[in-house]
């Protein structure tokens, strides 16, 4: 109760609500622009933070994590390209609603949705910092490799119409995480000298390039594209109907966020596609997946904003950052004197109060900004196709410029929209290829690491009982998306003979 | 931290865990640094033939070698007559940076902070320009390689380690693949003469959960980016890579104690293109003495249990090849590069 | 079915030349018993495997039993493949222009290229735009986020 009063007077004693807008604000612009990731919009405000008082630096930190992971889903709705890794998974029904003019609802919908997530986050750090951190000390490396399978399974039921079609998407995804320093040994693989290949490639680069530049080439001179139903682009929130259609794949998106925020390692992108297969899974209308639902752009954004605050959980308790954002606010605590673990707690309550109150500023104030800047970017995105299409490339190529400065990187994107149109052409899915992209390291190194600790025994993941509970459950995805597959197609066989 | 691309977090390549790990070391540095006020020095600064100094690090906003060097920048005004500016050339884990000074004018204008990444990013990338390409000019510290394991453990020594590894099959951590801890950890194994698996990790803070929930036996790690387990009473440094204990843990013996022959140093400095002019070498040796000696300077690197380790032109450039000779060997003689 | 078959062909290629590349990966004594090497391996076959099996399908399937191979865009008119290309190659060129004339010209050139090649009519308007637009992206990356952008050589 007491430290309750405290934190509602820092609201008034603080510049708090100024901080938190003013990151917020950052963040959203950040994470709408492809290729300035969380992190990077987070470190483009540390050096100002090196003048504030160590609260408002955190504040303005954290808030711009969390504007910066609902930014992302905004470019993803309205010109199919993630702002952010973690919102690919937003890619597939956000994208199909605007096709069929409903951009402001789905627009309403993932702003509505990223409300509910990062607020359902803030409370799992107010109340469950404790016991939720004891949860994350439990992860191995035969746990990571176990969620990372448990990952990819969902490409069994993401694959649409063919598996074996989705399989090989799958294994082109997870070639291309292959390239780089090999994550055990150390020797480079696949990178044929170059530097540039050294770090491996980015996930961003796949996606813009397979979603954004293939989507470009794709519609090429076809006028008849533009959105023309005028009163539909109105970017509105969801009706009371609408909220209580969402509330199941948000409440699934939450707690699936939740999880992955305290892996280290595992974050946003992850558990968006968990979230988008498990919506799908627990629908009652599992058929709209994949065109139009608003399921499926409710719960990814729901749970990768969930994760900006979870995400904090390994930080504060223990001082171990669950992702790069998280990195970057480490670097904010330790340059003010701030050392994060339980300590933190006891002798700096004033700034883990301020986090919280910040963050709760930030997380009503989105619902705002959103709709103050939404119209805007719905305005821009109704401008006449031939320059919509020069000024998207030229927002991609800028963007994915900023992550290595590099044009070496502009020419891997052009390459991977060229290898989205090619599996556009031969209907290969995508989402296979950037689910193998994202957790082809995860998979790989954690498996390889766990058997350096055995020896080279396999039993070693038998002895993990989070991992055995995930290695199930994938098998058990993975069988009932077969059966599925099955029976639509023998379905489908008897309908050819009668 | 615009060299890495942080997309998302699972796509981790091992310059973001180079750069999140740099965080924990450089950022509370610079901590330390805030500590400390500002008061004027008594001695005039040194002439120096630029007005505007470039100072070039690999490392992005906030990761390690760009809070050396703003920090160093912070004091070095009061030593130097010259106004400095941090660069951050991000990309290509760090050949970009090299190339950077390694084309620029050699006199004196453009430098580079060194650590033992440039050497090793030299040695695996077959990038235009490397370590050899740059003159190194002074050093000014030693960051602490140190070997630790969780408070509650079985282990109290690093003979106990050793003894467990000796018995049956112990399990070591580094935080990333091809570094200098992965290269401690691997020589430590060999001269003990024990078969332990050495797990490379995605960075510090991987290794550190692998260590608190016992997955491993040992971390080896520097000790700026184990600071909040130390202080909260989690972990126990058994051991320290450095060849003299360090000054903030006295009763931590040095790995050489034990009886084997293992020292890494984690050297921090300046070097500059090929061919610097001499009264550039003289201004610098001159400077660095007098800043390492600057007692605000001292206050806010000792906190952070850097060793101030002047080392002069003369004894920098071999030294650098020493050790650039050392890791080539032991990258050629393990096969990471041919 | 035909395409089917080419491009069962074509991850047959990839799958033979991404196993030929695992080769050049040094063998390193640092590393595991499953090594840099065993994904990739594996990878490479398994992609064959699917390739092959996809092929196999084609062929064998006298008619398609799953309808239409791109049912979501039934209705969605498509480019040809070289139009595509074609807008492709802009975006290529994209490249050297920035490496010579630096970010803004190249962007200029860029949003005029693929702002003409779309189908606008070429007049001041659309220079006056893609100046503009450039300028903005400009504002927006290099001035108000402080990222840095290709710097050109010619200036």
């Amino acid at each position: 109760m007491e430290d309750f009063l405290l934190a509602v007077s820092l609201l008034f004693t603080t510049p708090l609500i100024a901080v938190a807008i003013a990151g917020l604000v950052w963040g959203i612009l950040g994470g709408a622009l492809p290729g300035i990731s969380p992190s990077i919009s987070m470190a483009l405000l540390l050096p100002f933070t090196y003048t504030l008082d160590p609260m408002s630096a955190i504040v303005l930190l954290a808030t711009a994590y969390i504007g910066a992971e609902y930014g992302g889903s905004i470019p993803a709705i309205l010109i199919r390209t993630p702002g952010t890794n973690a919102a690919a998974a937003t890619v597939i029904d956000g994208y199909e609603m605007r096709r069929q003019g409903k951009g402001g609802e789905a627009l309403g919908i993932s702003l509505w949705s990223g409300f509910i997530g990062s607020m359902f986050g803030l409370a799992m750090l107010v109340l469950l910092t404790e016991p939720l951190s004891q949860l994350a000390l439990a992860f191995r490396p035969t746990s990571y490799f176990a969620l990372g399978v448990l990952g990819l399974s969902v490409i069994a039921s993401l694959s649409g119409k063919s598996l074996l079609k989705g399989a090989a998407a799958a294994i082109l995804g997870l070639m291309v995480a292959t390239i780089g320093t090999d994550p055990i040994s150390g020797v480079g693989r696949f990178t044929f000298g170059s530097p540039d290949l050294l770090e491996g490639v980015a996930p961003i680069f796949v996606m813009v390039g397979l979603f954004a530049v293939s989507e470009l080439m794709t519609h090429s001179g076809i006028a008849a594209h533009a959105i023309d139903q005028k009163e539909t682009i109105r970017v509105r929130l969801p009706s009371l109907a609408m909220m209580n259609r969402l509330k199941r794949s948000q409440i699934i998106g939450s707690i699936i966020g939740t999880f992955e925020g305290l892996m280290p390692g595992a974050g946003g992108s992850i558990a968006s596609f968990l979230s988008y297969n498990e919506a799908k899974r627990w629908s009652k209308h599992p058929e709209e997946f994949g065109k139009g639902s608003p399921e499926g752009v409710a719960a990814p954004e729901a749970s990768n904003n969930t994760v900006a605050s979870t995400a904090l959980i390994p930080l504060l308790s223990f001082g171990i950052p669950g992702s790069n954002s998280a990195a970057v606010l480490l670097g904010g605590l330790l340059i003010h004197g701030l050392l994060p673990g339980p300590r933190l707690f006891e002798e700096n309550t004033e700034v883990i109060l301020g986090l919280y109150m910040g963050s709760f500023v930030a997380i009503v104030a989105m619902l705002v900004a959103g709709i103050l800047i939404l119209p805007l970017c719905v305005w821009l995105v109704n401008r006449p196709r031939p320059y919509l299409s020069g000024f998207i490339f030229a927002l991609v190529l800028s963007g994915v410029y900023t992550v290595h400065v590099t044009l070496f990187d502009v020419g891997i994107v052009l390459v991977a929209g060229l290898f989205g149109y090619a599996m556009r052409f031969f209907g290969f899915p995508f989402l296979p290829a950037v689910l193998g992209v994202v957790l082809g390291e995860l998979v790989e190194s954690n498996y390889r690491r766990s058997l350096v600790l055995s020896g080279g025994d396999n039993a070693i993941f038998l002895e993990d009982p989070i991992a055995v509970g995930f290695l199930i459950v994938a098998v058990l995805f993975v069988v009932l998306a077969l059966v599925g597959e099955w029976r639509s197609a023998a379905r489908l066989r008897k309908g050819v003979k009668a | 931290m615009l060299a890495s691309p942080p997309h998302g977090t699972t796509g981790r390549t091992q310059n973001d865990m180079r750069i999140s790990r740099a965080f924990f070391g450089a950022a509370a540095f610079l901590a330390a640094a805030f500590g400390s006020g500002l008061t004027l020095a008594a001695d005039t600064p040194l002439a120096y033939p630029h007005r505007v100094v470039t100072l070039v690090t690999h490392s992005s906003p906030g990761g390690g070698s760009d809070v050396f060097l703003r920090d160093l920048v912070r004091h070095l005004r009061k030593h130097i007559d010259a106004t400095f500016i941090v660069e951050n050339v991000s990309g290509g884990s760090g050949t970009r940076a090299l190339a950077r000074v390694a084309n620029a004018s050699p006199d004196g204008s453009v430098l580079y902070a060194t650590t033992p990444t440039y050497i090793l990013t030299s040695l695996l990338s077959q990038a235009e320009n490397s370590y050899d390409d740059l003159e190194p000019l002074v050093n000014f510290f030693t960051d602490s390689e140190i070997v630790y394991t969780r408070a509650d453990g079985p282990f109290m020594t690093l003979r106990d380690v050793i003894d467990h590894a000796r018995a049956g099959r112990g399990r070591w951590g580094a935080a990333n693949p091809a570094s200098l801890e992965r290269q401690a950890a691997e020589q430590l194994k060999r001269a003990a003469w024990v078969d332990a698996a050495v797990v490379s990790h995605e960075g510090g803070g991987d290794l550190m959960i692998n260590v608190l929930n016992g997955t491993l036996d040992i971390g080896v790690g520097e000790i700026g980016e184990t600071r909040a387990q130390l202080e909260a009473g989690q972990i126990r440094i058994l051991a320290v890579f450095n060849p003299h204990r360090m000054a903030a843990f006295p009763d931590v013996p040095t790995v050489q104690e034990y009886g084997y022959d293992v020292v890494m140093e984690k050297f921090r400095g300046l070097a500059g293109p090929k061919g610097l002019p001499p009264e550039i070498i003289a201004i610098w040796n001159e400077a660095a003495q007098r800043l390492l000696a600057d007692p605000e300077y001292v206050a806010s690197y000792e906190a952070e249990n850097l060793f101030a380790n002047f080392q002069s032109h003369d004894d920098y450039a071999p030294f650098i090849a020493e050790f650039a000779g050392d890791t080539e060997g032991f990258l050629r003689e393990t096969g990471v590069i041919p | 079915m035909k395409k089917d078959l080419i491009a069962s062909a074509l991850l047959l290629a990839v799958a033979a030349a991404y196993y030929v590349a695992t080769v050049r990966i040094p063998v390193s004594t640092l590393a595991d018993e499953v090594g840099p090497h065993g994904l990739p391996k594996v990878l490479a076959i398994a992609l064959a495997v699917v390739a092959v099996g996809l092929g196999v399908r084609a062929l064998i399937a006298k008619r398609p039993v799953t309808v239409p191979e791109t049912a979501a865009n039934d209705d969605d008119p498509e480019a040809t493949p070289l139009r595509a290309l074609g807008l492709l190659g802009i975006g290529a060129l994209y490249m050297p222009a920035a490496w010579i004339l630096g970010y803004v010209p190249a962007l200029i050139l860029l949003i005029l290229g693929i702002a003409l090649y779309e189908g606008m009519r070429p007049s001041w308007r659309v220079v006056g735009i893609a100046i503009g637009g450039a300028t903005l992206f400009w504002l927006l990356f290099v001035v108000l986020l402080g990222v840095p952008q290709p710097a050109g050589l010619l200036f």
